[in-house]
């Protein structure tokens, strides 16, 4: 009666509770394979609609909830504020003194900051440079990016501030900690592999960790990231994700495109950076479609057709002009 | 019944929202109460057991707490808590060579579990007796069940199908894996002979 795709009917029999453990194999089995991510997203929803219609919850149940609620904030809160309390509760006293200190502290940093010069490395379309930091960490930038670092790393820490996407190997320093400013991004690594994608544009900017572990600082929140894991920040729709990622980190090097549903306009400005085109939307039509897929080296014009052919988005091409249509 | 979302709720909601980004933490413990139900049974559906899907169900409000200041009221909360609640289902499940609890708990769920693992039957002998175990239940649980396994139905499908209430078509199916379960139960370690006996009879 109804169209599954999945042979064996073990994602429904598993989701409705009516597998046998034979078919629990078989549905993790199945729901780890790539090929099987519609069906299982498209499962998953069908469950969330069911649950909306689930009975209210009763009101004495209702204020247990609450109370959890609290307990949870309570634990919370103690994990972050531990570290401040002793700061804050020495802050009214010797205010007064630190002032005094933190300026002399910015004179003495003004004075020897003087003498460090900065460089900038900035790409164009479809354009990418390998850049060797003085510490010896390796970035390759991608196109339509630029990174600013000192000639010199002689602070505490090794600054550098990213515009666009970049992917870092950093050379080992226990004592001075590798720093990279990238958009909302403040990404603090000892020694490792990553890359951060955080172009001004997009509506998703993203961080991947390749090698080691990185700590990641968020005007609202601080999140450590493994080898193989991936943040994505919607700066549009306001949400931050974490997950893994097995793709290889920062495909672009080799020429590869990757998306994970990913919005259409950041598909499209990827586009424009990748192949120095201007793209354009239908105006009047609306397109949120969200694209996955990999593309190795190929053309635009292959790119394009395979958008028209998972999307049903249709495009017209005029020199280095697209419209994309529906 | 049901209660649907309404309107006046969606508006309530995003005024909660809205104070939620504005550090509320009374707005916080409305949200967190008016979505755990349902956020549990999402859960429950996929990692079998109140355990896990509690944890997953903190880890999202936790996570909602600390990037509050990340969240568009203008957006739906509801999509937004869907998407965290799902990719963690599916990340635990993924993960599940290394989390050999979660592999137990849904495991134990199955219709055919048991602990001894020294008896493995042959899947197309297994949905015999597994029939055989069906042909005697009521004929009520053995509609519901057949549309749950067979027709791959959801419970609401059912539901309104049959005009029953969710809660009773989950109660009904309950009730026959209580039932199927108890009937393998009794052959305990004669599965062999079950099968000999079920092999001789298509004979």
């Amino acid at each position: 009666m109804k169209e599954k795709k999945d042979k064996t009917g073990a994602i429904p029999r598993f989701l409705n509770g009516t597998y046998t453990v034979n078919e629990a194999y078989v549905f993790l089995e199945e729901s780890n394979d790539p090929v099987n991510k519609d069906i299982i997203e498209e499962a998953a929803f069908s469950v969330w609609r069911e649950s909306q219609f689930l009975e209210k919850t009763e009101e004495s149940l209702k204020k247990e909830y609450r109370e959890e609620a609290y307990a949870l904030l309570k634990k919370i809160g103690k994990k972050k504020r531990k570290s401040l309390k002793p700061l804050l509760a020495a802050a009214g006293s010797i205010a007064a003194a630190i002032a005094v200190i933190f300026s002399l502290f910015r004179l003495y940093e003004d004075v020897s900051r003087q003498d460090i010069y900065y460089e900038c490395i900035e790409t164009t379309y479809g354009e990418r440079k390998d850049i060797t930091l003085p510490d010896g960490s390796m970035v390759i930038l991608n196109s339509c990016s630029r990174l600013r670092y000192p000639t010199k790393f002689t602070q505490q820490t090794r600054e550098v501030r990213l515009q666009g996407e970049a992917f870092f190997d950093v050379a080992k320093d226990p004592d001075r900690q590798f720093v990279v400013s990238a958009g909302q991004f403040c990404v603090k690594v000892l020694g490792t592999a990553f890359n951060i994608k955080s172009y001004d544009m997009d509506e998703i900017t993203s961080v991947k960790v390749d090698r080691g572990k990185v700590q990641i600082e968020m005007p609202e929140a601080t999140m450590r990231l493994s080898a193989q894991e991936r943040v994505e920040v919607n700066s549009l729709r306001g949400t931050i994700k974490k997950h893994q990622d097995l793709y290889e980190t920062a495909g672009w090097r080799k020429g590869c495109l990757y998306f994970d549903a990913t919005p259409i306009q950041d598909v499209a400005r990827e586009l424009e950076r990748e192949y120095n085109c201007s793209i354009v939307f239908q105006e009047g039509q609306e397109f949120d479609n969200l694209i996955s897929g990999e593309h190795d080296n190929q053309s635009l014009e292959s790119v394009l057709q395979s958008l028209e052919y998972i999307s049903g988005i249709k495009y017209k091409k005029n020199n280095r002009h697209i419209l994309l249509y529906k | 019944m049901n209660n649907h979302p309404s309107d006046t709720q969606d508006i309530h909601e995003k005024a909660l929202v809205f104070r939620l980004v504005n550090n509320d933490e009374e707005a916080f413990s409305e949200l967190y109460a008016s979505y755990k139900d349902r956020l549990i049974y999402f859960a429950m559906r996929f990692v079998k057991s109140r355990e896990f899907a509690e944890d997953i169900f903190q880890d999202v409000f936790s996570v909602i707490w600390q990037s509050r200041h990340f969240i568009n009221p203008e957006y739906s909360f509801s999509s937004y808590v869907y998407t965290m609640v799902k990719n963690r289902v599916l990340n635990m499940l993924r993960g599940i060579e290394s989390e050999k609890r979660v592999m137990q708990a849904i495991l134990s769920q199955a219709i055919d579990y048991n602990d001894d693992t020294s008896r493995n039957v042959l899947y197309n002998e297994l949905n015999e007796i597994i029939e055989k175990a069906i042909n005697r239940l009521t004929p009520r649980q053995k509609e519901i069940f057949r549309m749950s396994r067979e027709e791959h139905m959801s419970h609401r499908e059912i539901a309104q199908k049959l005009n029953l209430s969710n809660y009773t078509v989950q109660e009904h199916i309950t009730q026959a894996l209580k039932s199927i379960r108890s009937f393998l139960a009794k052959y305990p370690g004669s599965m062999a002979d079950l099968l000999l006996i079920l092999i001789c009879l298509k004979i």
